[in-house]
């Protein structure tokens, strides 16, 4: 009976100690695996790498937000789409008014002489320059071209003409303006000789807008 | 009693196998392993984001100086803007992308290669490179081999002010 008990302690402690074996000599096997450090070092070093990699761009990026928000305003300026005949006042990304005006009629007229002109508004970046009340006309020489007249001395005071811009006008420079006019009918269309046209309203809105400096991008 | 006893021998012997099996070290290299293999593929991802923002900076900042006007396209959102330096003179809307087309028409700047003028229905802006066609939604469809390339479609009006605000060289950026 004793004899039989001592069998199966010792078979259970040969079991046993067969199992502790087995997981010891696994062991090297696994320590060959878990030594190879190479690929988990390279690893390190790619996401090492990787992590310099995205703060670098992450500054760069950074930087350049910065540069471009610096650029930004909130300044109001003039959009002037010449092919749709529309004038928008924007600020940032909002639109503040919208407003069907006249551009440049696109049309060639030519003197006897050979002098000519091309109405059209002027396209790209301008500024105003200054801002007018009832603002005076004075004719220039096509319009009296146009009109098979005469063309008078440069001083003479029958080019001076009044009431015929509106109450307001905003000048752009080399004698285009921002004005009203008397032929609102015609606003949505191509009928001015370069000036932008504009109905009573939207030119009162943009009067007390608009300052001078405004920025009138005209395409 | 004496099974009591190899019982107790047995369990002692398997968690002493369990804790030598633990020691090892393997299971927490291979953790490591796992959460480097993820951590790479998280920065991979984070690096491709943040270079695909910086193509869009630089764009912009090229343009900030520039007296080029140029376009922003949103094919997903069927959104474009037409700026010139930090100011918008235009937003208009089209047709939403399909997904196909989305894929073709990844992230990129187009230049304006050629406009082909004639009615405001016919009006065309075509862009390399990959092909992109603006053109308006009133146009004549094209198909077989002439229809090549993505094309985004206008109202004649946001054409007629795009049409000529554009000139040959102008980009457009492509926005994913």
């Amino acid at each position: 009976m004793i004899s039989r008990c001592k069998e199966r302690q010792v078979l259970s402690l040969c079991l046993c100690a067969s199992v502790a074996l087995c997981s010891l000599l696994a062991q090297p096997i696994y320590a060959v695996e878990a030594s190879s450090e190479v690929p988990l070092e390279l690893l390190r070093a790619k996401v090492a790498a990787l992590e310099q990699e995205a703060t670098a761009l992450e500054e760069q990026n950074q930087g350049l937000r910065q540069m471009l928000k610096e650029q930004e305003d909130n300044e109001v300026y003039i959009v002037v789409d010449t092919e749709n005949n529309r004038l928008t006042l924007r600020q940032g990304n909002k639109v503040l008014l919208t407003a069907v005006v006249g551009t440049g009629s696109r049309q060639f007229i030519e003197e006897e002489t050979g002098r000519n002109w091309y109405f059209e508004s002027p396209l790209g970046s301008l500024t105003v320059l200054g801002k007018e009340r009832n603002p005076v006309w004075i004719r220039p020489d096509w319009s009296y071209v146009e009109e098979n007249m005469p063309v008078p001395a440069e001083n003479d005071p029958d080019r001076i003409v009044r009431e015929v811009l509106g109450k307001y006008a905003l000048i752009l420079g080399n004698g285009y303006k921002i004005h009203g006019t008397k032929y609102t009918d015609l606003l949505g269309t191509h009928f001015t000789h370069g000036c932008i046209s504009v109905g009573d309203k939207d030119l009162e809105k943009l009067y007390k807008t608009v300052k001078i400096g405004t920025k009138v991008y005209i395409y | 009693m004496h099974g009591m006893v190899n019982k107790k021998h047995g369990a002692t012997v398997i968690l002493l196998s369990l804790l030598l099996l633990g020691m090892d070290g393997r299971p927490r290299e291979g953790d490591e392993l796992r959460q480097l293999g993820e951590r790479r593929a998280q920065l991979a991802a984070r690096i491709e984001a943040l270079k695909q923002e910086q193509d869009f900076l630089l764009f912009q900042k090229s343009f900030a100086g520039s007296d080029s006007k140029y376009l922003l396209l949103d094919l997903r959102a069927g959104k474009g803007v037409l700026k010139y330096r930090n100011r918008v003179l235009r937003n208009f809307e089209f047709p939403r992308a399909k997904k196909n087309i989305l894929s073709a028409m990844k992230k990129s700047v187009v230049t304006l290669s050629g406009k082909i003028d004639g009615s405001p229905r016919r009006r065309q802006l075509v862009f390399t490179d990959p092909i992109l066609i603006i053109q308006s939604k009133h146009a004549p469809l094209s198909s077989g081999k002439d229809r090549h390339g993505t094309r985004i479609l206008l109202s004649t009006k946001d054409l007629g002010a795009i049409f000529f605000a554009m000139e040959p060289g102008s980009m457009a950026y492509i926005m994913d």
